[in-house]
Order: structure tokens, then C-alpha cells, then sequence
């Protein structure tokens, strides 16, 4: 039975040793080809590490698009996309969680049901939408259109109505209203659900593609994703070591932000695993 | 009167997010409708043409035009990888669900894809294809086995011309569906764990007990127990196969024409490279039935065929 046991872990071991290196070589190879000599992809037998250590493909990529943009961009985007949705889910959980009103239940579905639209059927209305407020080419294309979050409001409801009445009752008896209330008790017991789904809203954000790609055309107004793209666009095929350098310099930040955090964004993405 | 302060307050608090939806959520829907009924490039007036968007639609899928050939490639997509990520997955849930020392590293390993741009990922896998110079070709052409012919040793290589990958018309769509499953399995690994974390560890107390092999085991209280995560993850999966798009989109462009041509890259394509908006519209709009109706058979399957408990 032990030895059965210790058997079974090595196999474990081996399989999840095994995939783990493949899940990891793609990065290692991005690395390692970032820092390479851009000749060196060219030549027929090539050793697995760089010749030399060639961070100037680093300063090339920053430079040949504007690299600097895009981060802020992004980031500007990313957090203002983040804090909206956590701003209108918020107030609207609570009065799905916490209000009688009439026809909650009716409207709560068709909150529900909002999140069965794909964002491939919005996507053309939306430009037309777009071109007509000639928002083309600004944050406001990025942002406006996803204040609000279906899923948020769902999420968050779920979470506050595991929050003991009680509380809220006494705090009633002691004449708090409903805005006190949800600041002072609910919003402060949901850090763990508010957490999971800011971080899900702030990625979710950050690595969107399609809607940028439609609606920003200046290269001074991309974000991470597409501006990548359009780096590319710009190599081809030619600057393997500069195309790689941009694509390190793009992924870094969240692979930081989850180092650090991977416990909230594997709960954000355990909850989202709730919905089924 | 308590019950109409509420609804006053209710209002106030629904109001953000109810303009958010309503404004970029339902109004696009019936827009995206309308459009479809229009032969529209944005730049001339729209004119009105009924269904016959639609009837086009129906028209290519009849005589095997481009519509045919990307929901073919669409389907060998989402049937590929569907099936291929939920096994390896689960797998991999299994066995990080044992309690071993040094797991939490695995799972993070896992996912680390997850939380990269896909335009990144995107990259670094086209150079890993890369038919002359890839790390992929290149591990390939190196696997070979000793062989002694004529009295001496010599290497023979196992795969001497391995594939142009995306390159090659017959391995583009493959390549494309390893790329999508290694990304996309830790995500899936974490949802199955926390499936897994859900079952009591009594049930497989009494699978010991009763002398269950491992099989048996699985096949009997690991499979039903999980089969709301596996309906979840399915469910997921079927939807965004059906709307798969960056990977597509930055690894080979529909190329080799029109063997990785998916359904939202034609979309794309017809939107804003043709600017043939009625027509994507429409494409768009059957896309939607499509996916609310995989979504409705998952709710009514959940209803009867899914185990709860645990």
C-alpha cells in the first residue's frame, strides 16, 4: 500500500514535471531569443543559448513603435475599465442582494441574460455607435462601452448575500441608511469577492484584443496588445530577437502582477468557475 | 411606504450599471439585428435589403462557398480542442489534487499562460513553429535512434522532414489547436481542481474500503461528482471555441488560405476589411442563436444529467 503510494507520486511528479517544462519552455524561449543576435535566427546550426547578450533589441523594440504609449494607455484604460465596473456592480449587487422593488427578479435575469451576447454580435454596432460619437482613436472607445459588467453584478450579489443580515439590521436600528451600509459593512466583509473580481476586470481589460484592433487606428493611441501586433506588422518575419524583446516587454507586468498576487487571481478565477 | 423608499433607492443604485448594459449591451443587439438587414459600407447610405443578407448566408453554405469552408474549419477547431483540453486538464487536476509537497508551484507554472496577452503567446509560438529555425523543427530533426547498417553505428533521425507547421496547409489548423490547448489548460486545470476539492474524501474512504481500483474509482465517483465542472468547462469551451480570434488572427491570418479561415476572423474580415457590414452582421447574429442555443441545451442538460453532491 505505501509502496503503491510513493509509486503513484512519482508518476505524478514525472507527468506534472514533464508538461510543467512545456508549459514553461514557450517563455524561457522568448527570453533567450529576445536576447540573441538578430543575424543568429538566420544561421543553420544555432546553439540554445544567445552568443552574447544583446539587450539592444530592447531599447530597438521600445523605440521603433511607441512602446511607452502603450503601457500608458493600457494601464490607463485597464484601471478606469477596473474601477467603473467595480463602481456600477457594486451598487447594483446590493440592491439585487439587499432591496425589495418591484420586478427585482425579472430584472435581475435580463441583467443575466445580457451575458449571453457574445462581444462578436455587439462589435459592429458598436464601431457604427463609435464613428457617430467620433470617439475613433480615443480612451473613451476603450472604456465607455464597458462600465458596466453583467458578470460583476452577478458575482457580487452572489457574495453579499452570504453576508449575514444581522449586521445590517442592527446598523438599520441604529438609523444607517442603505449607502451607509453598504460602505461601512458590506463593501469592507467583500474584500476577498471585490478582489477576485477586479483583478478578473483588470485582465480581463488588459489583454483585449479585438475591440482595440477595430477601433484604434494611431499608433500613439494602442494598447499593449495591439501595439504588439503592430510590431509584428512592422517586422514581419525580419527582427525575430526585436519582434521577442516587445512581446517580453508586454507580457512582464502581469506575469509580475500574478507572481505576487497568484492567490487572489486563482480565487478570482475559482469563482468565475462558480457560475456553472 | 417602506417598500417605495426602496424602489427609489433601487434605482439609484441600479442606474449605472442599467445605462452601462442598456446603452452597449441591448441597444447593439437590436442593432447588430437592424444592420443585418441593411447593405451598408458606413460611408454610403444604408439601403435596405430584408433578409437577403441572410439568404446570402444560405446560399454560400449550399454551394460549399468561403461560409462552407470557415464554419467546416470552425467546427475541426472547437472539436479538436475541446475534447483534447478538458482530458489533459483533468488529468493534470488529478493529479495536483493529490497532496504532494511543491504542487502550489506547478500551479502556478500551469498558469502562467492565463494571464499573458495571446498576441504574445502568438509570437513566441510563430517562432517556435518556424519551419527552418524553430525549437520545435529543430528538437524534431535531432530525435533519432542508433542503427548499425554495414557493420557500423550510425544515427538515423525518426523524423528527418517534419512539418512547415503553420506553413503547411495540412498542419496549420493542428499547430493552431496545440497552441490554444496549452494555453488555455491551466485555466481549465484550476476550474477542475477546485470541482475535485468539492468532493468529500469519504466517498473515496469507502471506494478503499470496497477494494475499487483506481478505474473504478474514477469511473464511479470521481466522473459523476465533477460532472458539473465538466459540464461548466464544456459548455465554456464550446463558446469560445466557436469564438476563437487572436490566435488566428496574429499566427496566420486565415493562411494558407483558407484552411485556418475561422468563423470570427470572417466576420472580422467581411466588417472591416470588406466593409460589408450588413452581411457581418448577419454572420454575427447567427453566430449569437449559436451560442445561446449551446447555452440553453447546457442548462437543460445540467438539469438532469449532472450529480450533485459531495
Amino acid at each position: 500500500m505505501k509502496l503503491r503510494k510513493t509509486l503513484g507520486d512519482l508518476f505524478a511528479y514525472l507527468i506534472l514535471g514533464g508538461l510543467g517544462i512545456s508549459m514553461l519552455v514557450p517563455f524561457g524561449w522568448m527570453i533567450l531569443a529576445s536576447l540573441r543576435d538578430k543575424t543568429e535566427f538566420f544561421r543553420p546550426v544555432e546553439g540554445l543559448f544567445p552568443s552574447g547578450v544583446h539587450w539592444e533589441n530592447y531599447l530597438q523594440a521600445w523605440t521603433t513603435v511607441p512602446f511607452a504609449a502603450f503601457f500608458r494607455n493600457s494601464i490607463v484604460v485597464a484601471v478606469a475599465v477596473t474601477a467603473a465596473q467595480l463602481f456600477t456592480s457594486c451598487l447594483a449587487a446590493y440592491a439585487f442582494a439587499r432591496l425589495r422593488f418591484r420586478g427585482r427578479d425579472a430584472l435581475f435575469i435580463a441583467y443575466l441574460s445580457t451575458m449571453m451576447v457574445p462581444a462578436q454580435v455587439t462589435m459592429i454596432p458598436l464601431f457604427v455607435m463609435m464613428v457617430k460619437l467620433r470617439w475613433i482613436d480615443s480612451h473613451s472607445a476603450l472604456i465607455v462601452p464597458f462600465v458596466a459588467s453583467a458578470y460583476g453584478c452577478f458575482l457580487l450579489r452572489q457574495f453579499f448575500l452570504t453576508i449575514p443580515q444581522e449586521l445590517e439590521d442592527a446598523a438599520s436600528i441604529d438609523g444607517a441608511g442603505h449607502w451607509s451600509i453598504l460602505g461601512r459593512i458590506v463593501l469592507p466583509l467583500s474584500k476577498p469577492a471585490l478582489t477576485a473580481f477586479g483583478l478578473i476586470a483588470f485582465l480581463g481589460s488588459w489583454n483585449s484584443f479585438i475591440w482595440p484592433l477595430i477601433v484604434i487606428n494611431r499608433p500613439a493611441m494602442k494598447t499593449l496588445p495591439i501595439g504588439l501586433q503592430s510590431l509584428q506588422g512592422f517586422y514581419g518575419d525580419g527582427n525575430w530577437a526585436v519582434l521577442m524583446a516587445g512581446a517580453v516587454m508586454a507580457a512582464l507586468p502581469m506575469i509580475i502582477a500574478f507572481l505576487f498576487a497568484q492567490k487572489h487571481f486563482i480565487e478570482g478565477i475559482t469563482l468565475t468557475g462558480l457560475k456553472g | 411606504m417602506k417598500a417605495r423608499r426602496d424602489g427609489l433607492t433601487a434605482a439609484a443604485f441600479l442606474a449605472p450599471s442599467f445605462v452601462g448594459l442598456f446603452l452597449f449591451s441591448v441597444i447593439p443587439i437590436i442593432g447588430a439585428f437592424t444592420i443585418s438587414l441593411l447593405e451598408w459600407d458606413i460611408l454610403t447610405p444604408p439601403r435596405y435589403v430584408g433578409l437577403a443578407n441572410y439568404a446570402e448566408m444560405w446560399n454560400e453554405l449550399r454551394h460549399g462557398e468561403t461560409l462552407r469552408t470557415v464554419l467546416a474549419n470552425t467546427l475541426y477547431f472547437t472539436a479538436a480542442t475541446v475534447p483534447l483540453a478538458m482530458a489533459v486538464s483533468l488529468g493534470v487536476a488529478m493529479l495536483l489534487n493529490r497532496k504532494l509537497w511543491g504542487l502550489a508551484a506547478f500551479r502556478v507554472i500551469y498558469f502562467l499562460p492565463s494571464v499573458t496577452s495571446i498576441v504574445a503567446l502568438a509570437i513566441v509560438w510563430r517562432l517556435l513553429y518556424n519551419p527552418e529555425f524553430g525549437l520545435i523543427n529543430r528538437f524534431l530533426r535531432a530525435l533519432s535512434i542508433p542503427w548499425v547498417s554495414g557493420g557500423q553505428l550510425t544515427l538515423v533521425p525518426l523524423v528527418p522532414n517534419p512539418p512547415g507547421w503553420l506553413a503547411d496547409p495540412n498542419w496549420a489548423m493542428p499547430a493552431i489547436i496545440l497552441m490554444s490547448v496549452w494555453a488555455g489548460l491551466g485555466y481549465n486545470a484550476i476550474l477542475y481542481l477546485a470541482g475535485l476539492q468539492g468532493i468529500s474524501s469519504s466517498y473515496y474512504e469507502a471506494a478503499r474500503i470496497d477494494g475499487a481500483n483506481a478505474w473504478q474509482t474514477f469511473r464511479h465517483i470521481t466522473w459523476p461528482l465533477v460532472s458539473p465542472t465538466t459540464l461548466f468547462i464544456f459548455t465554456m469551451s464550446v463558446i469560445s471555441g466557436f469564438q476563437v480570434f487572436t490566435q488566428i488572427y496574429m499566427m496566420t491570418a486565415g493562411r494558407p488560405t483558407p484552411q485556418t479561415m475561422v468563423y470570427v476572423y470572417h466576420v472580422y474580415s467581411q466588417a472591416f476589411t470588406s466593409f460589408k457590414l450588413g452581411y457581418a452582421s448577419a454572420l454575427a447574429f447567427v453566430l449569437f442563436l449559436i451560442i445561446l442555443l449551446v447555452t440553453l441545451a447546457q442548462l437543460s442538460i445540467t438539469k438532469r444529467w449532472t450529480h450533485y453532491g459531495g
